[in-house]
């Protein structure tokens, strides 16, 4: 073993037993590993997609997202994770994840889920959009081999879940949808020992694929980056309309939805992005979807662009209570009123937060304490 | 009669050095503020700085090259007033150039298409430029003691030009309005040597030259007005050059925006940003009453600061204008000073246990200029200042808060180990914006709740670092991961191997894929370490054993262009880690360059061959060397002259190898032509394209310096042992 991968195990086994607390460090240690060279052919996995279709040619078409790629022998679909190896298609992160944390549930930010509990939250690399603002780039972006993997089966992670006490997992940071099997077997694995899964995606997932993982999730977290094709085109290079679609597939399963849209200064702040954004929420979905804005911090390829004024993303708040939605919050200002839950009956503070931090709690079970008015989520 | 006299009222002779003289201006001129605005509006960092030097010297010498073999032939001044009118209108090109290819504002630009756009955008003052020269040098008719005296003269109005362009920046005077200025100028003398009435020349010169003071003072006002374009969707409420960089204050939504050189600065109630850099250091002295900042504090820490008691701040920055308009926008705060001196130098100058706080805005410190401060001779300095318990802080813009990347593992183990270098303890906060915090054995670890608890003593309230937040980014996990990740060991950052810069090249280069090859050679020190040996004993091979002596002069071209440049280089590096500055003296150093190499073309006319080529590699080693011994204990007052005297020197040197080469080839027979300068020229653009980026990072100043004097020696050995010729051509006049 060279001094490099040498220190990288030390590193990982150092976090791991922070990660499991001291008396579980050694069980947890043989849970988390980094990934090796020597173990795995480039250090990756090759676990077969389970949405795909094989093609003449030895080519495959990709069925996970709208992008459709038909990817030839020994190519790779846009996400740069999912590989043709000789006609069978194969999720190359599989059991490799290069990002491992405990968060607050508020950080993904789930308001209307379990407030004030942690996940369990983690990623591979890839991603199947290439957002000019990224924060996650430097793994959404990167090749699986250029990531700093760790080795985790679907059950390990399950069980760094159970073991440090956190009720929850979450699939963020890259896009999930593009690791949707090793995103799928841990959900199925949680759901055993009733752990929820909840994810933290973009949206921009086939009908199939997503109708197979919502009944493994409790709760689902869309990027609705704009309202506008054209923003999708050029600032995320993906689509609309199949985001859409799915924002209402998830709501119409039942499951909680919340939606974020990151405000960025110049692109996707005007009066009329808001409102419009806000209608077809309401129309779509139901005025009592949570909704939150987020200020943009300047990132990757937006890195000289201004953070957005406090002013733009209470101009947001404003427009989209005025249009009905219920619930909108504002994401990234600490100690704002609108990042903490009212009741939309009787105006009532039913949670009021700070940053990440749930400062008071007043709701009885799911029912506003004052007027008994019933709170979509899961408290 | 030649054909000057036939067209000009001047005697020729005059004729000839005023137009060389005024083609030296207008070249120099062009190419130093082309650079420093390309610099500017494409984000270029050392690397760039290369790729435009190749970029200039390819089309100057297309230029002169088609200049020289064209049938049709312009009115040479037509060329300069083409010339001089081309300056301004491809800086503002330069400025625009990003928007176009984004379509979007403050989006970044893929190193390859920087590169591309200064290969568009220098191409047509350098090709104009050699054209130039060649109409110059056809109009006297070929003749070589001619060319030599128009050479001269052009090194003469670099030198001009130089000193003209370094006054005016270094006055403030913007870029635009210096090349605006500089144009008008240039359109005058056109006018005044062209075949009109002399009234008209006389009228036409007033016009020209009022024209040039009214641009100087407009020129705020044009900058301002491409600002707007540039950012239509802010308020432009200030627009103006520094020394140092190009500054814009937008406001957006009631809040004021910093762009340096385009990229964002500081941004006003940005209290997480403001938070960070005040609250962490405090927590760790909570009783702090002098804390010193580098740079522009964020404008928001003003209000902070109100609510603190005792605590007085103190921000360093070289940048007067900016200094003055800050001042002039935020609040008057009696505890707040600014002071306007180099950071570096101000440090030397210090009272030592002056400061309990001392703060560094490191930001992805991508630039050599940044890093000056980042090294450990400064920190060394900083230790001295700070109070014995007092905490020096390094922001960094390094996002650790969920992952940490192969890239930023890299720099944050060089960061702490620089860092540990000179501080006894270094504490690192993850985070989206990663901290170091470094002091003696007396700093303490605390954990997240005894951070809270020491905050919450202070009068403010903080907004960001409550315990909630605290608790999530100094959790154990990101502790841990940051800690075994920094530990790594390596080598710290030094003036003499600044590897954070060549690092942080790569890691820009990461973000798009069409620049990871840029990454993948940066990656490979040791590569490019045997090709720099393996040229080295081919050049010295060739000088050795060369063939009717072809191959010797081949070598020595090579070697003049790939030595030259490459000290150029060096040197610019070393005066801008010494004095903070270079873009406003890049014009002077350039302009000294050229002098020089004027001169030793001259001067060197009249030397046999045996005494010349050998004569010349001993200087070159012997300024090598010297300049390796010297080049960091110099007295701060003669940088800039010091550095004059080491480029002339080796201008002077790379003129006279030049000649010594062309006699070397062409023997007594033959004429000049264009093959050694493509040849020296081909040096020159290796050079420009590795010195910085790759070598310097690798494998040192010193290492990088010795190779140079080996080489030179080697050389000389190999000329007084290889074949000779004492032929007495004339030399080749270079542009």
């Amino acid at each position: 073993m060279r001094r490099r991968a040498f220190l990288r195990c030390i590193g990982c086994g150092a976090a791991a037993a922070a990660l499991a607390g001291t008396g579980e460090a050694l069980g947890v240690l043989r849970l988390v590993n980094r990934s090796n060279a020597s173990e795995l052919p480039r250090g990756l996995a090759a676990h077969e997609a389970l949405y795909y279709q094989k093609l003449a040619d030895g080519q495959i078409l990709c069925g996970t997202c709208p992008r459709h790629c038909q990817v030839d022998k020994g190519g790779r679909g846009h996400c740069g994770v999912r590989e043709n190896q000789n006609g069978k298609y194969v999720l190359l992160t599989y059991g490799l994840p290069c990002a491992l944390n405990i968060d607050p549930i508020e950080k993904k930010p789930f308001f209307h889920f379990r407030p004030g509990t942690k996940a369990l939250s983690l990623a591979t690399a890839g991603c199947n959009v290439d957002c000019k603002f990224c924060q996650n780039w430097e793994i959404s972006q990167a090749r699986p081999e250029d990531a700093p993997n760790m080795s985790l089966s679907p059950g390990n992670v399950v069980e760094l879940a159970v073991q440090r006490q956190t009720s929850t997992i979450a699939f963020t940071y890259s896009e999930p949808t593009v690791w949707y099997e090793y995103m799928y077997d841990i959900a199925k694995s949680a759901r055993e020992k009733s752990v929820n899964s909840v994810i933290i995606s973009n949206g921009f997932i086939e009908k199939k694929p997503m109708a197979g993982l919502l009944p493994l999730l409790s709760a689902y977290k869309i990027d609705l980056k704009s309202i506008r094709d054209d923003y999708y085109r050029d600032v995320v290079r993906g689509e609309l309309k199949p985001v859409l679609e799915r924002l209402v597939q998830v709501r119409e399963s039942g499951i909680l939805l919340e939606i974020v849209n990151l405000v960025v200064s110049t692109f996707n702040d005007s009066e009329d992005d808001f409102r419009k954004l806000a209608m077809w929420i309401k129309a779509n979905l139901g005025a009592d979807v949570p909704l939150h804005y987020s200020q943009f911090y300047p990132k990757y390829l937006f890195k000289n662009l201004p953070p957005t004024p406090r002013a733009t993303l209470e101009m947001a708040h404003a427009v989209s209570r005025a249009e009905g939605l219920e619930y909108v919050y504002l994401g990234n200002l600490p100690g704002h009123p609108a990042e903490s839950t009212y009741c939309p009956q009787c105006n009532e503070l039913l949670i009021k937060r700070t940053g990440l931090s749930v400062l008071e709690n007043h709701l009885q079970g799911n029912e506003c304490h004052k007027c008994h008015h019933t709170i979509p989520g899961i408290f | 009669m030649n054909a000057i006299n036939a067209t000009t009222p001047f005697p020729a002779y005059f004729n000839m050095r005023k137009d060389g003289f005024f083609l030296g201006v207008l070249a120099t001129g062009s190419q130093v503020l082309l650079l420093r605005e390309m610099i500017s509006s494409l984000q270029g960092d050392e690397l760039f700085i290369g790729t435009a030097f190749f970029g200039w010297l390819l089309w100057t010498a297309l230029g002169a090259y088609f200049g020289a073999k064209a049938r049709w032939q312009f009115s040479i001044y037509k060329l300069f007033a083409l010339a001089a009118l081309l300056l301004p209108t491809v800086i503002v090109a330069t400025r625009l150039s990003t928007s176009i290819i984004t379509g979007t504002i403050g989006e970044l630009i893929p190193f390859s298409y920087a590169a591309l756009l200064s290969f568009i955008l220098t191409l047509p003052s350098a090709f104009v430029c050699g054209w130039l020269f060649s109409a110059i040098v056809r109009r006297e008719g070929n003749d070589a003691a001619g060319i030599l005296r128009i050479y001269f003269s052009e090194g003469v109005g670099a030198f001009a030009a130089g000193a003209l362009v370094s006054l005016l920046t270094t006055s403030g005077i913007s870029t635009l309005s210096t090349a605006g200025g500089l144009s008008c100028l240039m359109l005058a003398v056109t006018l005044m040597g062209s075949r009109i009435p002399e009234l008209t020349q006389q009228i036409g010169a007033v016009a020209g030259v009022t024209a040039a003071i009214v641009f100087i003072i407009l020129g705020p006002g044009i900058d301002r007005s491409i600002d707007r374009f540039k950012y239509r969707h802010y308020t432009v409420s200030s627009s103006f050059d520094t020394p140092y960089s190009h500054q814009t204050i937008l406001g957006s939504g009631g809040e004021i925006v910093l762009l340096t050189d385009n990229t964002v600065e500081r941004v006003q109630n940005d209290v997480q940003s403001a938070e960070n850099i005040l609250l962490p250091p405090l927590a760790y002295v909570n009783d702090a009453r002098d804390m010193l900042i580098f740079g522009q504090v964020d404008m928001t820490l003003w209000k902070i600061m109100d609510s603190i008691k005792n605590l007085s701040i103190k921000a360093v920055d070289t940048r007067k204008p900016l200094v003055l308009r800050m001042d002039i926008i935020g609040a008057k705060n009696k505890s707040f000073q600014h002071i306007q001196d180099d950071p570096a130098v101000y440090l030397r100058s210090a009272v030592s246990g002056t400061f309990d706080i001392i703060v560094i805005p490191l930001d992805e410190g991508g630039s050599y200029r940044g890093l000056r401060l980042m090294t450990s001779s400064t920190l060394a300095d900083i230790r001295r200042v700070l109070k014995p318990h007092g905490v020096l802080q390094l922001i960094t813009n390094f996002d650790t808060d969920r992952y940490i990347s192969q890239d930023d593992e890299r720099l944050l183990s060089i960061i702490r180990a620089t860092l540990a270098a000179v501080f006894p303890r270094v504490i690192i906060w993850p985070g989206s914006s990663t901290l170091f915090l470094a002091g003696d054995t007396t700093l303490p670890l605390l954990p997240p709740d005894s951070i809270a608890a020491r905050l919450d003593r202070l009068e403010y309230r903080s907004q960001f670092l409550d315990e909630g937040y605290l608790s999530d980014r100094l959790n154990s996990l990101q502790l841990q991961r940051i800690d075994s990740a920094a530990s790594i060991p390596r080598e710290a950052n030094t003036v003499e191997k600044p590897t954070l810069a060549g690092l942080q090249i790569a890691r820009r280069s990461s973000a798009f894929s069409i620049d990871r090859w840029v990454s993948k050679l940066n990656s490979r020190p040791l590569i490019w370490g045997v090709t720099m040996i393996c040229l080295a004993m081919l050049l010295v091979g060739l000088s050795v054993a060369g063939r009717k002596g072809r191959w010797p002069a081949i070598a020595l071209y090579f070697a003049a262009g790939l030595i030259s440049l490459n000290l150029e280089l060096v040197s610019f590096y070393v005066y801008q880690s010494s004095a903070g500055i270079l873009y406003s003296q890049l014009s002077m150093l350039i302009g000294t360059f050229m002098l020089g190499l004027a001169i030793g073309t001259r001067a060197s006319t009249g030397i046999q061959w045996r005494f010349l080529a050998p004569g010349t590699l001993a200087i070159f080693t012997v300024t090598t060397l010297l300049f390796l011994a010297t080049c960091l204990k110099v007295p701060s007052g003669l940088t800039l002259l010091y550095h004059m005297v080491f480029q002339f020197i080796v201008a002077f040197c790379t003129g006279a190898l030049f000649v010594a080469a062309t006699r070397q080839y062409y023997g007594e027979s033959a004429g000049p032509g264009g093959f050694g300068y493509a040849i020296e020229l081909a040096g020159s653009a290796l050079s420009a394209l590795i010195t910085m980026p790759l070598l310097l990072p690798s494998i040192g100043l010193r290492w990088l310096l010795l190779s140079v004097a080996i080489l030179t020696g080697l050389l000389l050995t190999a000329v007084l042992f290889g074949k000779r010729s004492d032929s007495d051509a004339r030399a080749i006049p270079r542009n």
